[in-house]
């Protein structure tokens, strides 16, 4: 008999569970899915010396009463037009704010006015520190193009560790990990707590594998989105400096104890170059915090710590160097751009692109002099020149080009004078190559 | 009826006309299947492959290929892909057998395999030369006088087919299908089958005018270095190669034969831009690219240059291929200084350079391996500097081979890493590598750190060892 008892009062008990998350799901839902966006920018983008139209479907969450709305850098860059809808269905404009590449991140403000609305619902910021893993969360947004889409999971990881791949970047923050299903076009919506907090922004899928899904926790969500809302941008520090974790460098010194954290490269023309800093030094404090890597997961809160620092900051290093300690200020420099610049040529059928520091060290340019050029198009001027994407344009006709609001100033010059023929000088590695802009016959 | 008769007179005459004709041309085919078979040899070898991901394994392929006897005392030349790496540097790279043919033996027709060995090759000229250990067969006589280099000239090409065959001699009537003008002119030829690779090439009147070259057939290695131009041979005549087979190039690692280099990129100096330069009156090339430490640097050439003249030589270009003439000057140069004019700012300049031998390709580069530590690695040289961009002086080491899960592999490097430190010291030569490897034999330290650079990234790395 008692075992029937306690066999009823299992299953009552599992039930009870089941209904118990059930509720917690729909209440959780119906805290943020009144503040979901289904976003649809039109892009505007060069491609090969051409202009060019996309549109494309992401997710988004309002954050706000006045409508300012959180999403993924890659759903809103090069946007010259937002289309908004609501859970509502109300469809309505917005303005891009500001884009965070380092972050994936941008902020958008619905433009209200146009629906006739004084504010609209929104969903507030969790705390991703607190997240665990197991924790059941759901995720919100427009799979595939799919809108108003609810997906439901666990936290897989609270830290994941992404190395940069080409522009897929994330050098301040490790990552929460889902298998709530996360498709293309989850990108810039809300994963959320049975709390109804925002606790990340989903912006990354591993498309051939299986809910393997990943989210910008909210805590760093919350920092970029005051920074662009308050200046526009964020604006961060720099030096110079790649980092290395040091569990086997520990091993390889025969220190297993040793905290720090290792210097594995110094940017050329870097703040840290010029401050004396070397690949190899063990960085053991900076501005007396100690700082340690131990394992690669630990790299992205050293780098967010020069980062939040005031640009023109002077930063003192406590390192060892050859088993000596030493001390060295660096000043930091302002973050460079993550992107730079388009222009395009439309009268030599070429886009340039202005020299990033990224392009730089990239490209193992020995300067930013210049402009990149992006693309060719097929039967322009510049095609016939054999002018090719990827070379950088140093000269015309003898003279310097020293960027591209220089090459700019310039082309508007150039342009006026149609018969007249250029002589362009371009790099690709170690290679030159004299490319000939023909006049137009008179 | 006249007209039956009529028909019958020329048809009479016909027949006295075709068949001596006819019995002229068997004679002929047969005439030269009976001299190229003591001329002809079939060449067996071993192409060494190495994996970039195995230090100690080499996997070796038999191969065939036909071969021509040039002298009395048992040199053979034939296709310069019995050794596919460049001797000399070029601006793409490749992994590939960076060891000369092995086990090579050499047959006439039936007759006793003879050992012999690699003696070298001329990459301009696809042509090779080995060397049998004892004389055999006759040495194939070249007519090298005037010859005719019409399009549509009917020539014969014979080669000698594999064991499967038993080794015949096969006859092919082919005619020249094009004449691609330069110095010397290509003449190329439509074989129509993939299993020719070198031959020799006869005119109608039985006399050998030169070889047959083909860049398509037996590429079954996984490396090619000659584009695939289906179908299609070149006939190379002998004024191309005779001073060769006089003066064989020789394979000697750093020391083999080399063409000279001068150190330029060039590009056409188009009447186009003759015309924006006010210099119509000039035919030249254009220098974009003076490499540093080259000869050209050296001998003040600068970028914006307009060569006009090569040791006497006027110069001219127009298009890409126009370029050849200038570079087959420089490579073939005898005379180590030479002059060139140059268009500088309005004003013809000139200058004395000093040609030298081009700087060797990496297959010719030192390497050293450590078995145990899982990698090898190689000197830098200027392909590998150009395809890394890195500075042109740049000295050091590069990671040419990782053996697949070695201690090195699991530590993270990979084959193209520069290794710019070891042990916290910096690594200058491949001399320097060795004496590490060495101690690190001796020592049997449980770590190894190498301090390498990938692409523009820099980073530690701890190999684990493992020694004991």
């Amino acid at each position: 008999m008692i075992k029937y008892i306690l066999i009823v009062f299992f299953l009552a008990h599992i039930i009870f569970a089941q209904e118990n998350s059930q509720q917690k799901v729909l209440e959780a839902k119906q805290m943020v899915f009144p503040a979901l966006v289904h976003i649809q920018p039109v892009k505007e983008f060069l491609s090969s010396g051409e202009k060019q139209k996309v549109q494309v479907t992401g997710s988004g969450v309002i954050i706000s009463a006045d409508g300012y709305v959180v999403t993924n850098n890659h759903v809103a860059e090069k946007a010259n037009y937002v289309r908004c809808t609501l859970s509502s269905k109300q469809e309505l404009q917005a303005e891009v704010i500001g884009l965070d590449p380092w972050t994936d991140l941008a902020v958008l403000k619905l433009d209200l006015s146009e629906a006739g609305l004084d504010s609209v619902p929104f969903a507030t910021f969790g705390d991703s520190k607190s997240v665990e893993v197991g924790q059941m969360v759901i995720a919100l947004g427009s799979p595939l193009g799919l809108a108003r889409s609810l997906s439901l999971g666990v936290i897989s990881s609270v830290d994941r560790y992404f190395n940069d791949v080409g522009e897929m970047i994330s050098p301040f923050n490790l990552w929460i990990q889902t298998d709530a299903a996360i498709n293309p076009g989850n990108s810039g919506g809300p994963l959320v707590d049975l709390n109804g907090s925002i606790i990340g922004i989903n912006a990354r899928a591993v498309v051939f594998g299986e809910n393997l899904g990943f989210a910008i926790p909210s805590d760093i969500v919350k920092y970029v989105v005051n920074q662009i809302i308050e200046k526009g941008e964020v604006e961060r520090s720099e030096i110079g400096l790649e980092w290395q974790e040091i569990k086997e460098y520990r091993a390889f010194i025969k220190k297993p104890h040793l905290q720090g954290v290792l210097v594995a490269g110094v940017e050329k023309g870097s703040a840290a170059e010029s401050a004396g800093i070397q690949a190899g030094d063990l960085v053991t404090k900076i501005n007396a915090v100690a700082v340690s890597a131990i394992h690669l997961e630990e790299l992205p809160k050293i780098r967010l710590l020069i980062a939040n620092l005031p640009v023109s900051s002077s930063i003192m290093f406590q390192l060892i160097r050859n088993n000596k300690k030493m001390e060295i200020e660096v000043v930091s420099t302002r973050q460079g751009k993550f992107q730079g610049n388009e222009f395009n040529c439309e009268e030599w059928g070429i886009s340039v692109q202005e020299i990033t520091p990224r392009i730089v060290k990239n490209f193992q340019l020995e300067s930013d002099k210049g402009v990149l050029v992006s693309g060719s198009k097929g039967g322009g001027k510049g095609e016939k020149a054999d002018i090719r994407p990827g070379e950088i344009l140093l000269k015309i006709d003898g003279v310097a080009v020293e960027g591209l609001d220089d090459f700019k100033e310039k082309y508007e010059g150039y342009k006026k004078e149609r018969e007249k023929s250029f002589l362009l000088f371009l790099k690709s590695g170690q290679s030159n190559h004299f490319a000939l802009i023909q006049g137009e016959d008179k | 009826m006249q007209l039956i008769q009529n028909f019958r007179q020329i048809f009479g005459i016909s027949l006295m006309l075709v068949c001596p004709l006819f019995a002229q041309d068997v004679a002929n085919w047969q005439n030269i299947k009976e001299r190229a078979e003591n001329n002809l040899v079939n060449i067996e070898y071993y192409e060494e492959i190495q994996s970039p991901e195995s230090i100690s394994q080499i996997n070796k392929i038999r191969k065939t290929l036909s071969g021509v006897i040039v002298d009395s005392s048992g040199l053979i030349m034939t296709s310069s892909k019995i050794f596919k790496a460049k001797m000399g540097f070029s601006a793409s790279s490749h992994y590939g057998p960076a060891h000369p043919p092995k086990d090579i033996k050499v047959r006439l027709k039936s007759g006793e395999p003879v050992n012999a060995v690699f003696v070298g090759k001329d990459d301009d000229k696809n042509v090779a030369f080995i060397r049998t250990v004892k004389p055999l067969g006759e040495p194939v006589h070249f007519y090298n006088k005037k010859i005719i280099k019409n399009i549509g000239q009917k020539i014969f090409l014979v080669f000698q087919l594999s064991e499967k065959y038993n080794y015949q001699i096969m006859i092919l009537e082919r005619v020249i299908n094009s004449i691609i003008p330069g110095s010397p002119d290509k003449l190329l030829t439509e074989i129509g089958t993939q299993n020719i690779s070198f031959g020799l090439v006869y005119n109608p009147d039985g006399k050998n005018i030169g070889i047959l070259y083909s860049a398509a057939a037996g590429f079954s290695a996984p490396y090619s270095y000659a584009p695939r131009q289906s179908g299609f041979g070149e006939v190379i005549l002998p004024d191309t190669f005779s001073d060769l087979i006089n003066d064989p190039p020789t394979y000697k690692k750093k020391n083999t034969t080399r063409k000279k280099w001068l150190g330029v990129n060039m590009q056409p100096f188009t009447r186009q831009l003759a015309r924006y330069f006010n210099a119509e009156k000039y035919n030249g090339i254009l220098i974009n690219t003076v490499l540093k430490g080259s000869p050209a640097e050296k001998g003040g050439l600068q970028v914006g240059d307009v060569l006009i003249q090569f040791n006497g030589t006027k110069l001219k270009s127009e298009k890409n291929a126009d370029l050849a003439v200038l570079r087959n000057l420089v490579r073939e140069s005898g005379e180590e200084s030479i002059e060139v004019k140059v268009l500088r700012d309005a004003e013809i300049k000139s200058f004395k350079i000093k040609l030298t031998a081009v700087p060797i390709s990496q297959y010719l580069a030192d390497e050293v391996s450590n078995e145990l530590l899982g990698f090898s690695a190689k000197e830098l040289t200027k392909d590998i500097i150009m395809a890394k961009q890195l500075d042109y002086d740049t000295n050091g080491v590069w990671v040419s081979r990782v053996e697949r899960a070695g201690w090195a592999d699991l530590s993270g490097l990979r084959v193209g890493d520069l290794l710019v430190k070891i042990d916290n010291d910096d690594l200058q030569s491949i001399h320097q590598l060795d004496t590490f490897l060495n101690r690190f034999e001796k020592e049997k330290p449980s770590y190894v750190s190498l301090f390498v650079k990938r692409q523009s990234e820099t980073r530690f790395l701890f190999i684990k060892t493992n020694f004991n």
